[in-house]
């Protein structure tokens, strides 16, 4: 609007020189040229206006915590003196050296293949739901539900399912199998159980991510494999997997990461004890058993470099192609 | 100009997020400081305005009880306009980090895992050992030098809580107070019932933590913690802390505990006990009441639970530490002191709190109360455990730390029971232990 009011009024007249002591250009020429530069201040600000919530909360909940993680991890910090002393790279130093803290890391193996199983499992109820089946929204919900409980709920119900003369113990007497092991008593078996419950948590979510991407594969592909006499393992292999391999990818860095960071599982459960204490369950013992906060923050830190790093050789190795299916 | 908006919105939310920071802040600042400054314009500074309570007793906070205090405490002393009960369940957890803020109210009670030389930091004295040792005991726990920064708010013997009918349906008829006699009575409890002879309570775990409170009853010696301090090798053969562990290690090795320890759960322990199922806990004497209760709860008679010592190194002599249960300790920036002070005098004296927990009062006129009466018939010896001589308040827990023990942790503990179900020799673990804490003492000694 103002724009153009504003031109029509200064074409036509040729101003007189204005005389001394006053400004050189019409008042309102001034003002336009302030106006414009507020304008174009205001359009700078806006994007910084609306992020700064997010990024104010961002730096808030992420990065201080963060940058706190490291400072006292240069700490001997004990997690309730005021004065915390500095001990350099000491902290780094005992988790290079210390055998026993990496001990644990073991147990993530179970995790890991636990994860792998999750994997094929969501996989292969995500192919065959995406056909036309019996009630399928039904069991769509029924896959993807236990994802939706509380991870402390999980635990507390497994632990009823897992205990002696529990629900797992009936239902296999149910079936004539008499005398079952204990499954978190006996510490062969515990990571297993564990590594179980969690796989029923989590196929939900690798499920429904699944079966996303499996959706979004155009259907004249099947048709035109069909006519090409393709039967159903052969679209499975040749469409079907290609189509979802990023998500694929994707899950399986979450599965390495989660599997070297499990913690709340394992901690509701058992706490750690019977030798199903891993490598973050550790973190939180030094920390708060032993109160040696210094220690756990470079633990900690050390988890996270770890999963860097595992993130990074597997990008390296399997790098982000383009999918291509047409 | 139409940009202003959305941009006016944004800066709006951006103001308000900082001054809900800041609101934040003042608040996180505050309630040691919110109540008004009355103390100090009241007379004398007698205790007046408000008072605020961090307590571990969630359930005494949820049934009213504690208000039921505090409106005695209100009705004592009128000048004072509120009590506030903040009750937290992860006390142990949650407290300590709050430390450091100086945002605890103006009475707390005193968090596991502060240690010693780290009191003065945080609390307000009392006052001298001297002046307070005339009316109240247990006062060592939590003093440092001569100044007191807490004052137990009960004591509590060590023991055994056991099912006197699963023992007599097992044949044993003579209470066992020696380390031989105890465990030939889960033995015959074993073999003669259904019943488990002795329950871990391993999953939630505390309860072998405070297995640590045990330390030198089986001999009686009140210094047992502070010798251990000075000793290298605490776990060799009849040393306190071989007692100690011995009776968890052995009754687990020989299969006289819960088949499967990953499942139990505490709730369910009182019943079990009431009912019979259970013989044994290794518990304190604030147990018995909880115990009773879930005894006649569960349809069972509450005359059924019993009370022993922990199982004593010889035969003819049982001993029972008794010590204070949690201490209450004032917050040294609170602007409330006299208030404070008052309450836990109050809490101490007149509130009959430890009469219904079943505590020893920290009040040394008071008498014995009635649950430890099978103690004096057995004739166990009471003794309070010695503190920390001066100068070595926080050696034994900086010992314990360097040593990555955790004596009083329950993944020690559970770690033993783990070994013993698989039958590892007691004298491999026991000097595992004892090179851990060598390395302790030459790290933190």
């Amino acid at each position: 609007m103002g724009e153009i009011s504003l031109r029509t009024d200064n074409t036509p007249t040729v101003k007189p020189v204005p005389p001394r002591g006053r400004a050189p250009w019409p008042r309102r020429v001034v003002s336009r040229c302030r106006a414009i530069s507020r304008r174009r201040l205001v359009r700078m600000i806006t994007p910084w206006a609306f992020l700064a919530l997010p990024l104010g909360l961002l730096i808030l909940l992420t990065y201080l915590p963060a940058y706190n993680l490291i400072r006292y991890s240069l700490t001997d910090w004990d997690g309730i003196d005021p004065t915390m002393n500095w001990v350099g790279l000491a902290n780094y130093q005992r988790m290079a050296t210390d055998p026993a803290l990496y001990r644990v890391l073991f147990v993530s193996l179970f995790y890991l293949v636990g994860a792998v199983v999750q994997i094929a499992i969501a996989l292969y109820f995500a192919t065959i739901l995406s056909f036309k089946v019996f009630a399928k929204n039904v069991f769509k919900g029924i896959l993807f539900f236990p994802y939706l409980i509380n991870g402390v709920a999980i635990g507390y119900v497994f632990l009823y399912l897992f205990r002696k003369d529990g629900t797992l113990d009936t239902t296999l007497a149910f079936f004539g199998l008499q005398d079952p092991p204990q499954w978190l008593g006996d510490p062969k078996l515990i990571n297993a159980s564990l590594a179980g419950t969690s796989v029923w948590r989590f196929t939900g979510m690798n499920f429904v991510l699944f079966l996303g991407a499996i959706q979004s594969i155009p259907g004249d592909l099947y048709e035109a494999a069909e006519l090409d006499g393709a039967n159903s393992w052969h679209r499975f292999w040749h469409i079907i997997l290609p189509g979802v391999r990023r998500v694929v990818a994707l899950s399986f860095i979450l599965a390495i990461s989660g599997a070297l960071a499990v913690f709340e599982i394992p901690y509701v459960m058992t706490g750690g004890a019977n030798g199903s204490k891993t490598f973050a369950i550790q973190a939180v013992e030094m920390a708060f058993t032993h109160r040696k906060v210094g220690l756990a923050s470079a633990m900690a830190l050390v988890l996270l470099a770890m999963v860097l790093l595992v993130t990074w050789v597997q990008r390296r190795f399997f790098p982000d192609e383009r999918v291509e299916l047409t | 100009m139409k940009t202003k908006w959305p941009a006016a919105v944004a800066m709006g939310a951006l103001v308000s997020l900082v001054l809900a920071a800041c609101g934040d802040n003042g608040d996180g600042d505050g309630s040691g400081t919110s109540s008004p400054p009355a103390g100090a314009d009241a007379p004398a500074g007698g205790p007046a305005g408000e008072l605020k309570v961090l307590t571990h007793r969630t359930d005494l906070d949820q049934d009213g009880t504690l208000q039921g205090y505090a409106d005695k405490f209100m009705a004592k002393y009128p000048e004072v306009t509120k009590v506030e009960f903040e009750s937290i369940t992860a006390y142990d957890d949650d407290v300590p980090l709050r430390l450091s803020t100086g945002d605890f109210g103006d009475v707390l009670s005193i968090p596991n895992g502060v240690t010693n030389d780290q009191l003065a930091q945080f609390f307000e004295p009392f006052g001298t050992k001297a002046e307070l040792s005339a009316k109240y005991q247990f006062l060592d726990s939590f003093s440092v030098g001569d100044q007191v920064y807490g004052l137990a708010q009960g004591g509590i013997a060590t023991g055994v809580v056991y099912n006197k009918k699963v023992f007599a349906d097992a044949g044993v008829t003579q209470p066992p107070t020696s380390y031989d006699d105890f465990l030939a009575a889960l033995q015959a409890v074993k073999d003669n019932t259904d019943a488990v002879p002795l329950y871990t309570n391993y999953k939630d775990g505390w309860p072998l933590g405070d297995l640590q409170r045990n330390m030198g009853v089986a001999k009686g010696n009140a210094d047992a913690k502070n010798d251990m301090t000075a000793n290298d090798a605490p776990w060799a053969e009849d040393g306190d802390a071989y007692w100690l562990d011995s009776l968890l290690y052995d009754a687990v090795d020989k299969g006289l505990t819960e088949d499967d320890p990953t499942t139990t759960n505490w709730e369910e322990s009182k019943t079990l006990l009431g009912t019979g199922k259970v013989a044994t806990l290794v518990l304190q004497s604030w147990a018995i009441s909880q115990m009773q209760a879930a005894a006649t709860d569960a349809g069972a008679s509450a005359d059924d639970i019993g009370f022993l010592p922990v199982p004593s190194a010889t035969a003819g002599a049982s001993f029972a530490a008794v010590l204070g249960d949690r201490y209450y300790a004032m917050n040294a920036k609170s602007e409330n002191k006299a208030t404070a002070k008052a309450w836990v005098e109050f809490m101490i004296e007149e509130s009959g709190y430890d009469a219904k927990e079943g505590f020893v009062s920290t009040l040394k006129s008071a008498p014995l109360p009635s649950n430890l009466s099978a103690l004096s018939y057995l004739g166990t010896e009471l003794f309070e455990p010695t503190a920390a001589p001066a100068g070595a308040e926080g050696l034994f827990d900086a010992i314990d730390t360097a040593a990555e023990i955790g004596f009083s942790s329950a993944p020690y503990r559970q770690a033993l029971i783990d070994q013993a179900r698989q039958h590892v020799a007691k004298a491999e673990a026991f000097s595992a232990l004892n090179a851990k804490w060598a390395a302790g003492r030459a790290a933190a000694g």
